[in-house]
């Protein structure tokens, strides 16, 4: 069985930081509450969610597939949960595809500091990309994206 | 406990007198690869799960001379016959999480035999294992691989 792949495999590492106006634990509860989660992680605007398992838990493997709306192409993700450490931390690797072909597989972790009263937010993600440096960058503004939603999750659900 | 992440790539390449598809078995095959992949210094192994396919899992434990158990567990991730396989694989110590990783290897033709290329991007958790082992460990792994399908 192979996996057909679009290009050579290009690795490639970011991290992103970020302070939160709220604790750990309440940034957390937006990770592990399926319905938050759903609301800033999974939907987004100009996107149709075609299908979308949640299973937060260590082991725990997620599909989704999801499509732009009025665009043919279906994206992919599937998660598998390494490692959760409730309020302090989440390990994950992840696949995206695009109409059933890889365009990346990455390993992410998510880890809560508090600071002061609020929370320190840093993401990492290794990854094997199949479209180069450009694909880093576009996850890399996916996730500053992402997490712009987070915030607003958390501050539009006190 | 006071918790840690350490995240590190690291590539290693090593050069086997089979070709490419030799080697590359050696890693597919259950049984090939039980012969030379596992732990330094075992007192008891568990027989090697390995379902090699994309969705497919692994799992390698054995308990060292200390008396504490090491187990790898896997899941296959991209597969494309004698060239590459790309997985995700996570380290226990008992039943302590030590790490979680991204291995890709890679085989191309090289003269009669095989380059072989290995890059693993890591998360090291709560410092129960680092880079300067884990590359050590690798270096060794792919030394038992050599022993395994000679040279």
């Amino acid at each position: 069985m192979t996996t057909e792949t679009l290009t050579k495999p290009h690795f490639s590492s970011f991290t992103i930081e970020r302070k939160l106006n709220h604790s750990p634990q309440r940034v957390f509860r937006a990770f592990e509450d399926p319905e938050a989660r759903y609301r800033w992680f999974v939907s987004g605007e100009g996107w149709e969610i075609a299908t979308y398992t949640q299973a937060f838990e260590v082991g725990g493997h997620e599909h989704g597939q999801f499509k732009p709306v009025g665009h043919p192409s279906m994206f992919g993700n599937d998660t598998w949960y390494l490692d959760i450490v409730r309020n302090e931390r989440i390990v994950n690797a992840y696949t995206m595809t695009v109409d059933g072909k890889p365009m990346s597989h990455s390993l992410s972790t998510f880890e809560f500091f508090p600071d002061g009263r609020g929370c320190r937010l840093v993401f990492n993600e290794q990854g094997v990309y199949f479209g180069g440096e450009d694909d880093v960058k576009n996850r890399r503004s996916g996730f500053l994206e992402l997490i712009g939603k987070l915030e607003a999750e958390i501050e539009s659900h006190p | 406990m006071k918790r840690s992440v350490v995240h590190h790539t690291f590539t290693v390449e090593r050069r086997y007198k089979a070709q490419p598809s030799r080697v590359f078995a050696a890693w597919s095959d259950p049984h090939a690869k039980a012969k030379w992949f596992h732990g330094p210094d075992e007192r008891s192994r568990d027989p090697l799960e390995l379902d090699f396919r994309v969705g497919g899992k692994e799992r390698a434990s054995g308990v060292s001379k200390d008396g504490t158990r090491h187990t790898y567990d896997a899941i296959y991730l991209n597969i494309a016959p004698d060239e590459r396989f790309i997985l995700t694989y996570w380290m226990h110590i008992d039943d302590t999480p030590i790490s979680a990783s991204l291995q890709t290897v890679e085989f191309a033709r090289d003269g009669g035999g095989t380059l072989l290329t290995f890059t693993e991007q890591a998360a090291f958790l709560d410092g129960f294992d680092g880079p300067a082992s884990r590359e050590e460990g690798t270096r060794w792994l792919l030394e038992q691989l050599a022993q395994a399908i000679g040279g």
